[in-house]
């Protein structure tokens, strides 16, 4: 089962791709050639529908997942654009319609719906703390305006399905980022004087390096992030800056990597946010073999003062791959780098 | 056999369709964002010391004043703002502040928009400020004692 799995999100993801670019017609081109071949499907047809029947028996379970349910903590307005839009797939009342309820469709559906339930359940999300939920609504978000969620092929079967701008300005207008500042007014600013660690507390559970020497490292940008209050820089090793410079994105070169570093942004007493705790440090350095099953990309990232490797295991990647999936036409890399060569 | 190729044809033209697309240069770099020529150090080569945020006045829809800033050092200036020590002569710093904006790839987000000054403080007998500022950049006043005293006084953000 698992492994059939995995090859229709691979097919998927073709699907994906191919439809978003090529508008179908290389398809149309390609089907021409297939006429002459009727026979063999008359043959086939009857060996699928045999097949199809037998199919139905397997039905992966979509139960409800164990632990405590707890809705989230929103406003109805907020919470019916999601139970409208999003529950179908992630919560624990899968809504299926007949197409739906069909193998091979059933499959299909059902391992989204596994998928989105262990990304996203909105069931038990209210048993999360409200950093984590507000955190949560805010990929959400993000996940709808690049055009990633709800899924394209889900769309293609469930037309109606898709969030209206007014919806999506709806959840936007209750998140509002930059409402506030940070609670952290008229705290000092940074630590100062310090000795620099070379080392990580440990390896990362993927086996992705830690890369001594990023503050070093020249800057791609900045961001001031009203979500989470806090202040990030972006930082990029020599084989990146010199993409930059060549005008080469977005395909990122062999080895490229970048840190980031984030801080908690605190008020310095004179209206200006300034880093002030040191919150972890993240690293994407590319090998497109090596890390094949990530985009090409190895992920990493170090928490606190004392470089803490996070993520139970290896799997924590998802996590990171997953947010960063909607912007993989810029080979999965948010920041719009400073452009360089230009300026002296 | 026949299927097989016919398939596979399909699978290639869905899955290599779109090699051929193009991505607009503002879709891949920060170009609002860009220094221009006319500055008398290569500040973005430099290392950052720290980056501060000025939120401005909100003006309900967002950005209205909002800066970032971001401090840069030449060598001798990182060195002594990480120590945590007074910039010595040689010390150079320049600091690059930039109009706010919304980051297109992440609501919640806020990047570099145009550039609106570049100031340097050049450590010596007697410390100088100088700022820079318009399209392409040019040198726009002597920023004076109290500017400098101001950047000279950004503390090194924390890394381990
Ligand atoms: C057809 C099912 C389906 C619908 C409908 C759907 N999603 Fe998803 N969603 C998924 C799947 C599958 C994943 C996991 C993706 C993966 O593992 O690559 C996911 C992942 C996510 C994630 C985590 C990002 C990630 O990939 O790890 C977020 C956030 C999300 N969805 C938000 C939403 C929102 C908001 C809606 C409603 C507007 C929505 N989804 C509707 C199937 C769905
Ligand atoms: C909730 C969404 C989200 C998750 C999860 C996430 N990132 Fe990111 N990441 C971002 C955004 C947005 C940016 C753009 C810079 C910013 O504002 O922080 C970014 C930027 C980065 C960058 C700088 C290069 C770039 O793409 O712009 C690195 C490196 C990075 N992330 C690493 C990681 C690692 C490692 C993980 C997992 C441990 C991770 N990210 C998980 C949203 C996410």
């Amino acid at each position: 089962m698992r492994g059939l799995f995995a090859s229709s999100q691979r097919v998927r993801d073709g699907w994906r791709i191919g439809l978003r670019a090529c508008g179908g017609e290389e398809l149309r081109d390609s089907l021409v050639g297939m006429t002459g071949a009727r026979r063999t499907l008359g043959v086939m047809a009857v060996g699928a529908a045999v097949v199809g029947l037998v199919a139905q028996a397997i039905r992966p379970s979509l139960g409800r997942p164990e632990g405590p349910r707890v809705e989230m903590a929103v406003p109805p307005q907020v919470r019916e654009i999601l139970v409208r839009r999003c529950y179908a797939c992630h919560s624990d009342e899968p809504r299926l319609v007949w197409w739906d309820e069909a193998a091979p469709m059933y499959w299909v559906v059902a391992s989204d719906v596994q998928r989105a339930r262990a990304a996203v359940n909105y069931s038990e999300m209210g048993t999360k703390p409200l950093a984590t939920q507000r955190a949560v609504l805010f990929e959400s978000v993000n996940q709808i305006e690049l055009g990633a969620m709800p899924l394209r092929i889900y769309l293609l079967g469930h037309p109606d399905a898709e969030v209206t701008a007014e919806e999506l300005a709806t959840l936007k207008k209750y998140l509002a980022p930059f409402a506030t500042g940070p609670a952290s007014a008229g705290a000092g600013a940074s630590e100062s004087a310090h000795e620099d660690v070379t080392e990580a507390a440990g390896p990362s559970p993927n086996g992705v390096p830690f890369l001594p020497g990023f503050a070093n490292w020249r800057v791609i940008s900045t961001t001031d992030r009203g979500d989470d209050h806090t202040l990030r820089m972006i930082t990029g090793n020599e084989i990146a800056m010199r993409a930059i410079a060549a005008h080469q994105l977005p395909s990122w070169p062999e080895g490229a990597a970048f840190a980031k570093s984030t801080w908690q942004a605190v008020d310095d007493g004179h209206g200006r946010l300034v880093p002030g705790k040191f919150l972890q440090v993240e690293f994407m350095e590319k090998h497109r073999v090596q890390y094949a099953g990530t985009g090409g990309w190895g992920f990493a990232r170090f928490v606190g003062a004392d470089l803490k490797p996070y993520g139970k295991d290896a799997h924590f990647e998802n996590e990171c791959l997953g947010c960063h999936e909607p912007v993989r036409d810029n080979d999965y890399v948010f920041t719009l780098p400073l452009p360089r060569g230009s300026e002296r | 056999m026949r299927m097989r190729v016919v398939g596979c044809v399909v699978m290639l033209a869905m899955v290599c369709g779109c090699k051929g697309k193009k991505i607009a240069d503002a879709d891949l770099y920060n170009v609002q964002a860009a220094l221009t020529t006319g500055l008398p150090y290569p500040v973005l080569e430099w290392r950052a010391i720290t980056t501060a945020v000025n939120r401005g006045r909100e003006d309900g829809e967002g950005t209205a004043e909002a800066t970032m800033d971001t401090l840069f050092g030449n060598d001798a200036a990182v060195a002594a703002a990480r120590a945590g020590t007074a910039y010595p002569a040689g010390a150079v710093l320049g600091l690059v502040t930039w109009r706010e904006r919304e980051d297109p790839h992440w609501f919640g987000a806020r990047i570099p928009g145009a550039v609106v000054s570049v100031d340097f403080v050049v450590v010596g007998a007697t410390t100088v400020c100088r700022e820079f500022a318009g399209e392409p950049l040019r040198e726009v006043t002597n920023c004076g004692a109290k500017r400098a005293a101001e950047m000279e006084g950004m503390k090194a953000a924390w890394t381990p």
